[in-house]
């Protein structure tokens, strides 16, 4: 028994591994970029341009500062497990994410530009009923990374920019699941990890202008490793009749530590834009995150857990990349209409799909405005997501060491809303 | 009209966001039940201990929620099903197993009470702990039924359920006829072997043939008399029924626990001996009839110790006494004046070894013990499922299911393995004879089938997971509750309050 249960408390570190994937990256970090589906790595031409392309700073003509939030509102269900019952349908609990970002660029001089951003680039969760079918699997799972990202940018000719920059990644994760004690006690434990930790990576940027009318982007952001050094992992536990089992589970599960670190994957993303018309432009961008390194996790004990220091858990993810297509129409000066649309890929394979990250590959719209008024700017979007369903039939999940498959039908959709205001100086 | 268009530029994205994409969302939380042409309104349960829910040798209401008519009755969605519950720590006290030691004892503190006493219309489950398949029509009391009229004991189980005189003196299946019921299942049958199991062999097996009541001298029914008599009775009510048949009494480990850990010990051990047992009854008073077991004999249950031996296998090889002190206990006389009526009876002998201070009858079935048990069983079930066909019932053969979960080491259902193993197996409750939650469910799941098969109707079966995780907890006085204000904030908005 005694085995088991220190199984048990392995198997809940190792779950920091869920929480991240495609459905965790947050592209949407700017209203402007969003409402053309995020497809503005070669336009780049508005303070945004921070997160999408940094080099396109220096199309900006003056001293720039924005704001802006991205209200995310994802709904997600599973249908089963197949080995209970196919059709016992869950629905994770609405969420709403408000995921901000704040960009300010400063003209040094004619060709340098300094610029500096801040925005959630990893972030979002799912809430799932404390009592559903996958509680042994995640419950509640939250994630967030913060991202300090200073950026100097020039011109090297007339119709070449580049851009360089460092990023500082905080990331808070906050992940609750329930741990079945097994048929003799025949009660749960609620577990609750949360652990926080930093990291560094840097960044740069390319824009460049082969011809009049075309505009080509490239960025590129390492991957990021963030450690995570005090994990605290506490326990809520069943008040039962059988004080004797009240007894052993309050010394199988003390609070506890434990050590991890989890690479964020690298992002290279290329764009290509063509003005239309004068009034008109078109841009479609690749975008691919490098989730392939992100192949096992493994977890460190300060003291040893049923005799051993270091787990290691497959994940197996793979790579995976999104296509945005957008365009912008210039009604007049002030006024400009938006529209995009995307398809994005999912990340975990099937064998390890966990409910805690409901992804699957998806089709995004994305409709906006934006509004010149003095010197401000003011740009809104709508975007729609939609997950194909996918089913899954060959889970291979596992709970404490044993099988776990999880097999049964995921379904997701996001509504999202955005806004960012700007002021020109 | 700059402000206007500043309004439109933000609202209508945030118009569109809001009103967009939705899940679709099924009809059913879950596969429903489809009774076709049939309709279950009313559902009533006939049966024993098994049927009332008992677990861990006690009746209480944390474990009576998971009987398996409880469960089906979910599953049927009828609208009431009324169970006489009893409060924690039950009747009798709750065995608990204690993690640490490994011991298995009575919850403390004084015995649960009754519920719903006063429920003014007869129970949904009428399985009365205790009921042979005689009392089923005829018991109304706890003194006008088979244990009583067998053995002199007052049986307050009966009155437990049926609530006589203030029901009119009715027996458990007039209190299921007075339901109208449109489903009735009924598991009987157990107790007729049971208690001659149970006791080492000791207490008699209900005869196939009507008999003479050895104690009293008079007739008494046979259990084809009175299977023969409950099942023409309930066809006539016109129902939707099943019944089930009587488990082989060497499946749970009640019978299965033991003997296999003993033998084990000894092979551990290298201890050659084989072990002495008494034969036949606890009347010593002239001499002991002994068999003796190998340690093949207990690992294929040729013979099998019973559970409550579990307390005197640390003896075996002492000069002990122990069981004799015990047993003086519990016949509330001194061990001297025991001993006194049992002279072969050597207590400086090796305990379990030695012919004169054997293994005790009451702690054992012996290999003609198991046979008559069987053969017992086999004859019962012939009968029950000659009737069943008969009169067009639904069938569950619990007998061959649980035989066959002993028999493949196991079974997995919707992705959870369960065994036969005592404590850990996941199947039966502490007292090795009944079911847990889980074990239950999978009864449910059994009858369920058995109904579909007969009536062709499609019964949602209960989703095991749904029944895990439910040891008893202790129940907080609202008084003592500390509320969060933030998870209580729906109910706040939704009655027009509001926190912030």
């Amino acid at each position: 028994m005694l085995k088991k249960f220190t199984g048990i408390i392995l198997g809940l570190v190792f779950s920091v591994s869920l929480v991240f994937g495609s459905g965790f990256s947050i592209y949407e970090q700017g209203a402007k970029a969003t409402a053309m589906s995020g497809a503005f790595i070669a336009q780049a031409n508005d303070v945004s341009a921070l997160f999408f392309n940094p080099a396109g700073l220096t199309s900006l003509t003056s001293n720039q500062i924005s704001l802006g939030t991205t209200i995310i509102m994802p709904s997600a269900s599973f249908l089963g497990p197949a080995n209970l019952d196919e059709n016992l349908y869950t629905a994770a609990k609405d969420l709403v994410f408000p995921p901000s970002h704040l960009y300010a660029a400063y003209r040094l001089n004619e060709k340098l530009t300094l610029g500096f951003g801040f925005y959630t680039m990893f972030g979002l969760g799912s809430e799932w009923p404390g009592d559903w079918a996958g509680r042994e699997l995640a419950t509640t799972s939250d994630v967030q990374t913060f991202t300090l990202n200073p950026v100097l940018a020039g011109k090297v000719s007339d119709n070449l920019s580049v851009s360089i920059g460092l990023s500082y990644v905080y990331g808070t994760v906050t992940l609750e699941k329930s741990i079945y004690a097994g048929y003799a006690l025949d009660t749960y434990v609620e577990s609750k990890l949360v652990a926080s930790g930093y990291g560094l990576g840097f960044n740069l940027g390319i824009q460049y202008k082969p011809f009049d009318r075309v505009t080509m982007g490239f960025v590129y952001r390492t991957n990021t490793e963030l450690k995570f050094n005090d994990g605290e992992a506490t326990f809520a536990l069943p008040v039962l009749q059988n004080e004797a089992a009240n007894q052993l589970l309050a010394a199988y599960f003390p609070k506890t530590t434990g050590r991890s670190a989890l690479t964020l994957p690298d992002l290279t993303g290329f764009g290509l834009a063509f003005d239309l018309a004068d009034n008109v432009t078109f841009e479609a961008d690749y975008v691919k995150l490098g989730w392939s390194s992100y192949d096992k996790l493994i977890v460190n004990f300060e003291d040893p857990v049923a005799g051993s220091t270091q787990t290691v858990s497959e994940k197996n993810y793979k790579d995976t990349y999104s296509l945005r297509a957008g365009v912008e129409y210039r009604f007049d000066e002030q006024l400009a209409f938006r529209a995009g649309v995307m398809r994005d890929y999912h990340a975990v394979p099937d064998k390890y799909l966990e409910p805690s990250l409901p992804e699957g590959d998806r089709t995004l719209v994305s409709l906006g405005v934006g509004y010149k008024i003095d010197n401000y700017t003011i740009d809104a979007f709508a975007m729609f997501l939609n997950q194909d369903e996918r089913k899954i039939t060959t889970s291979e999940l596992e709970v404490s060491g044993n099988p776990y498959p999880f097999n049964g039908t995921y379904n997701a959709v996001a509504n999202l809303f955005g806004l960012t205001v700007g002021y020109s100086f | 009209m700059k402000y206007f268009k500043i309004f439109l530029i933000v609202f209508l994205p945030l118009f569109f966001a809001l009103t967009g994409c939705k899940l679709d969302e099924p009809n059913a939380a879950s596969t429903q039940s489809d009774l076709g042409t049939h309709t279950v309104s009313r559902y009533v349960a006939l049966g024993n201990s098994l049927t009332a829910g008992v677990q861990s040798g006690s009746l209480v209401e944390d474990h009576q929620v998971f009987s398996y008519p409880n469960l089906i009755a979910g599953q049927l969605g009828v609208e009431t099903f009324e169970q006489p519950t009893v409060s924690f720590p039950g009747i009798s006290n709750i065995l608990q197993f204690n993690p640490i030691t490994h011991a298995v004892t009575p919850a403390p503190g004084a015995e649960g009470t009754p519920n719903n006493l006063g429920y003014a219309a007869p129970y949904n489950n009428l399985g009365i702990p205790t009921a042979t398949t005689w009392d089923v029509l005829h018991a109304t009391n706890s003194t006008n039924n088979y244990r009583y009229m067998f053995f002199g004991e007052d049986n307050p189980a009966v009155d437990l359920v049926l609530r006589n005189p203030n029901l009119g003196n009715t027996s458990m299946f007039a209190q299921a006829a007075l339901q109208h019921p449109d489903l009735l299942t009924l598991w009987i049958g157990s107790n007729d072997v049971l208690g001659f199991a149970t006791s080492g062999g000791l207490k008699p097996i209900t005869p196939y043939a009507d008999f003479t009541n050895p104690f009293t001298g008079l007739p008494m029914p046979g259990f084809e008399t009175s299977m023969t008599e409950l099942m023409d009775t309930v066809a006539t009510l016109g129902a939707m029924v099943a019944v089930a048949n009587v488990p082989d009494v060497t499946s749970p480990p009640f019978f299965t626990t033991v003997g296999q850990a003993l033998a084990a010990g000894f092979i551990a051990s290298g201890i050659p001996y084989p072990l002495s047992y008494e034969k036949g009854t606890d009347d010593l008073s002239a001499g002991i009839a002994t068999g003796s077991a190998t340690t093949t004999d207990m690992l294929n249950g040729t013979v099998l110790l019973l559970l409550t031996g579990s307390g005197y296998t640390d003896e075996i090889g002492k000069p002990s006494g122990k069981w004799y002190r015990d047993f003086a206990a519990m016949k509330g006389i001194t061990v001297d004046q025991l001993l006194a009526t049992m002279p072969v009876v050597d207590t400086t002998q090796a305990f379990g070894f030695h012919p004169q201070n054997p293994w005790p009858s009451a702690l054992i079935l012996d290999p003609d013990e198991i046979a008559m048990a069987k053969a017992a069983t086999s004859a019962y079930n012939q009968l029950i499922a000659a009737k069943a066909a008969e009169k067009g019932f639904a069938l569950f053969d619990a007998n061959g299911f649980l035989s066959s979960i002993v028999s493949n080491g196991g079974m997995t259902t919707q992705g959870y393995s369960f065994n036969a193993s005592y404590v850990t197996g996941g199947l039966f409750s502490l007292d090795g004879v009944h079911l847990s939650n889980a074990g239950y469910a999978i009864i449910a799941n059994s009858f369920i089938d058995a109904i579909n098969t007969k009536y062709s109707v499609s019964i949602a079966p209960v989703i095991i997971r749904n029944v895990l995780g439910f040891a008893p907890v202790k129940k907080i006085n609202a008084a003592d509750m500390k509320y969060d204000l933030r998870s209580l904030s729906g109910l706040l908005e939704m009655t027009g309050g509001k926190i912030w």
